[in-house]
């Protein structure tokens, strides 16, 4: 990848590095990087469960009628979705579940006793575009989805700025555009072993997401859990979904720790490849990526 | 490779050659392997323990194979188990050194080997090895970075607390 401009920075719990594959005027740089530092910003300000000037987080203090910026319908449509697809296991009422579990504000690790989350429509209604009427204060959280959409949102940023050839990652996730069809060479990184990759996935005008249980675990956890059950999946060692928004591609990596592969095909258009805890590889055919494996 | 000595005693007779390649070359040592692989497969399944298997990465075979010439290879491994005599067969493709692609068949003589030789056929091919980040050229990086400082610093203070 040829980058002339490059943003390296953290922000909501990642490293990003945004890179540009035309020079541009020191001054325009400095403004844009201003830009989406400022509407980074503006959507952890709603979305985040980790502040407590959020929307989001307000809305544990008590009921009502929240209503989001403009980028919320794509989110919380979404979200209503991929809950009823995934009977009830994609859930944004899954924050409180992570807060019991230790996985709190101050991370403190700590898990209490879990109980299930409630059902969508008992406690809360989405109102189109942009609402969220409550019927009782709610820990929400939007990680399943929130980070893809983040970097679509900075994605479509750059585009407004003119600027058509780039990448645009966050901690492992990305979409990549290329007006003259360079593609982009991501290394699936080897769940156990972060100095290896098990494969090389070659994307173009894509997005793609990676998840593992491997990294944001303590006691008997990781970053996902299953509302049904109250314990973290873990049968996939890794997985990875290409798409063509971050936001589906975020959103497909957490439904297929619940979801089989072929019933979400139904509905959303996406690639996958799943690495299972015996390193057994499944993936759909149209996957683009050269795996490493033992006599294969 | 590495020496590596039989685990319990399966194979006793040289691997039978029949090469279907311009260029035959004896490939008995990676039929040893594949064998010790299947009858390790074999046991860890007998032993039910809820563990990883235990021999199955053997990257050592496409290393092993980096002086053989371009073709298809076929050999017969014979190994015996309490109730008798047993045989595999393997098929592997090579090219630019490299294991392309290989195929497993199993000839079993007795209804339990089916069981093993089947389990072996369904794992054994997709084990991912994986590489080094160093022997390719990459962009990106994509897997489970996503761990904010928080709650890796948090991890630590618990670790140092139960271990203190």
């Amino acid at each position: 990848m040829v980058s002339a401009v490059r943003f390296v920075f953290e922000a909501i719990g990642a490293k990003w590095a945004i890179d540009l594959s035309e020079p541009l005027s020191a001054d325009f740089q400095e403004t844009l990087y201003a830009r989406i530092r400022a509407r980074i910003d503006q959507f952890d300000r709603a979305y985040s469960r980790f502040r407590e000037d959020s929307l989001l987080f307000s809305m544990t203090k008590q009921a009502g009628s929240f209503t989001f910026p403009s980028d919320a319908e794509r989110l919380f449509s979404l979200y209503e979705e991929l809950y009823r697809f995934t009977n009830g296991s994609v859930t944004p009422l899954i924050g409180q579940v992570l807060v019991d579990a230790g996985y709190d504000r101050t991370y403190s690790l700590e898990p209490k006793a879990l109980s299930r989350p409630p059902a969508w429509e008992e406690v809360m209604e989405y109102q189109r575009p942009l609402t969220l009427v409550t019927k009782r204060p709610l820990s929400l959280d939007v990680g399943a989805l929130g980070k893809g959409y983040m970097i679509d949102i900075i994605a479509d940023l750059l585009l407004e700025e003119g600027i058509q050839s780039f990448c645009v990652e966050a901690g492992g996730d990305m979409v990549q555009r290329s007006t003259i069809g360079i593609p982009l060479r991501v290394g699936l990184e080897h769940p156990e072993d972060p100095t290896r990759v098990i494969g090389v996935a070659t994307i173009l005008n894509a997005s793609i997401c990676g998840s593992a249980g491997n990294r944001r675990r303590w006691k008997s956890f990781h970053h996902i859990i299953d509302p049904h059950r109250l314990t973290s999946p873990e049968t996939i060692a890794a997985l990875w979904v290409v798409a063509e928004t971050t936001l589906l591609a975020d959103a497909m990596t957490t439904a297929l720790f619940f979801t089989e592969p072929e019933i979400l095909q139904k509905q959303y258009r996406f690639e996958y490849l799943i690495l299972s805890q015996d390193h057994s590889v499944r993936s759909s055919r149209g996957f683009p990526a050269e795996l490493f494996v033992a006599g294969a | 490779m590495a020496r590596q000595e039989p685990m319990a005693s399966p194979t006793s007779e040289t691997p039978e050659l029949s090469a279907s390649s311009k260029s035959p070359i004896f490939i008995g040592a990676l039929v040893v392997v594949v064998v010790i692989i299947a009858l390790a497969y074999g046991m860890y399944r007998r032993s039910a323990a809820n563990v990883q298997a235990p021999v199955v990465q053997q990257t050592t075979t496409t290393t092993a194979m980096g002086t053989y010439k371009d073709g298809t290879y076929t050999a017969d491994g014979a190994y015996t188990v309490h109730a008798g005599p047993e045989k595999v067969t393997i098929t592997l493709t090579v090219k630019d050194g490299m294991v392309t692609d290989s195929q497993f068949q199993a000839t079993p003589n007795l209804p339990m080997s089916q069981r093993y030789m089947d389990m072996f056929a369904n794992n054994y091919k997709a084990l991912i090895i994986g590489k080094k980040l160093d022997e390719i050229k990459l962009d990106k990086v994509s897997g489970s970075s996503y761990t904010p400082k928080g709650f890796n610093s948090a991890l630590e203070k618990i670790k140092s607390q139960a271990s203190a």
